[in-house]
């Protein structure tokens, strides 16, 4: 059985697996379901074209391991997080509160990761802003729903 | 009449006590405001007053003033200025803090930095995400005293 997050029994189990489609789901899962009880489909979607996303969350991991990790959002479901993270509605959120939470999330998928690969590395602090409508082309890129909207969660290992 | 005005603050003073003794505190560490408002939130429901800080730094400082009255600290690992790791060493380096309950609530779990942070003085982990009945179970386990019967 993989390791979740949720089961806070961080180990030895996964370290030797790379970080794949499934452990990103299953983060994601973790996240959104276990703690914020949002409604969230585990199940990568096809990938659609970015054009929605207007705010991204990146986090960097350095050291024998190196990897980003990017969360891109529409304003509107990154206020929905927002809003469930602080328990009040999007309208009573600023939008540093709103960017704020975006990189909680992303800071939670960046240090699972790095959790899972367990290897000698540093987490950097999450960075929040615009997005600027392109990813590298090698990035794994994985679109899912959110409580019917789109959330896209893009992982480069360099 | 100067011996009722005596008794009087002393009363008063008394009053306090009993009121700072009464209100049980925690304190949140942790850059992300929406992680302080979800921990806030948790032990607000759980009977506690709650006290914030965005880094480490912050952290110390409320921490050196309220000491007597904190239960219990929730503290991340990285944050600017003074990370949550720094913030452990610097409370454990003063004696009178030996026994107090520090809790780290991070992303940072693998066996070398777990095994960092709990020679630092650090009494447990919570990994995030969690829910709220791990971080119950988890200050149970540390013997953090609930001010009101908590949900398991």
């Amino acid at each position: 059985m993989p390791l979740s997050a949720i089961d806070q029994q961080p180990g030895n189990e996964t370290s030797t697996l790379c970080i794949g489609p499934e452990e990103v789901s299953r983060m994601a899962n973790d996240l959104f379901s276990a703690m914020l009880g949002m409604p969230f489909n585990p199940e990568p979607q096809e990938s659609t074209d970015l054009s929605s996303r207007e705010v991204q969350a990146t986090i960097r991991i350095s050291g024998d391991w190196d990897a980003e990790f990017h969360v891109l959002a529409s304003y509107e479901l990154a206020g929905h997080i927002a809003a469930d993270m602080f328990g009040t509605s999007a309208s009573e959120l600023s939008k540093d509160e709103i960017l704020d939470a975006l990189g909680e999330i992303v800071n939670v998928i960046g240090g699972n990761a790095k959790g899972i690969v367990d290897q000698d590395c540093n987490l950097s602090l999450p960075c929040v802003g615009r997005f600027l409508g392109e990813l590298p082309a090698s990035a794994l890129t994985l679109d899912f729903d959110l409580d019917g909207r789109q959330l896209t969660i893009a992982m480069l290992e360099k | 009449m100067i011996g009722d005005g005596f008794r009087r603050e002393e009363k008063r003073q008394n009053d306090q006590i009993d009121l700072e003794i009464s209100t049980m505190n925690a304190l949140i560490i942790d850059d992300s405001l929406a992680m302080r408002r979800i921990l806030g939130t948790i032990m607000t429901g759980l009977g506690f007053e709650t006290f914030e800080a965005k880094d480490g730094a912050e952290g110390l400082a409320v921490f050196l003033e309220k000491a007597d009255t904190i239960e219990v600290t929730l503290v991340d690992w990285n944050m600017p200025v003074m990370t949550g790791i720094e913030f452990v060493e610097e409370v454990r380096s003063k004696n009178e803090f030996d026994t107090h309950k520090l809790m780290m609530v991070t992303t940072e779990t693998e066996p070398s930095r777990m095994a960092r942070a709990l020679m630092a003085g650090v009494d447990e982990f919570v990994m995030k995400p969690f829910t709220q009945e791990i971080l119950v179970d988890k200050l149970k386990l540390i013997g953090v005293r609930m001010p009101s019967p908590a949900e398991a």
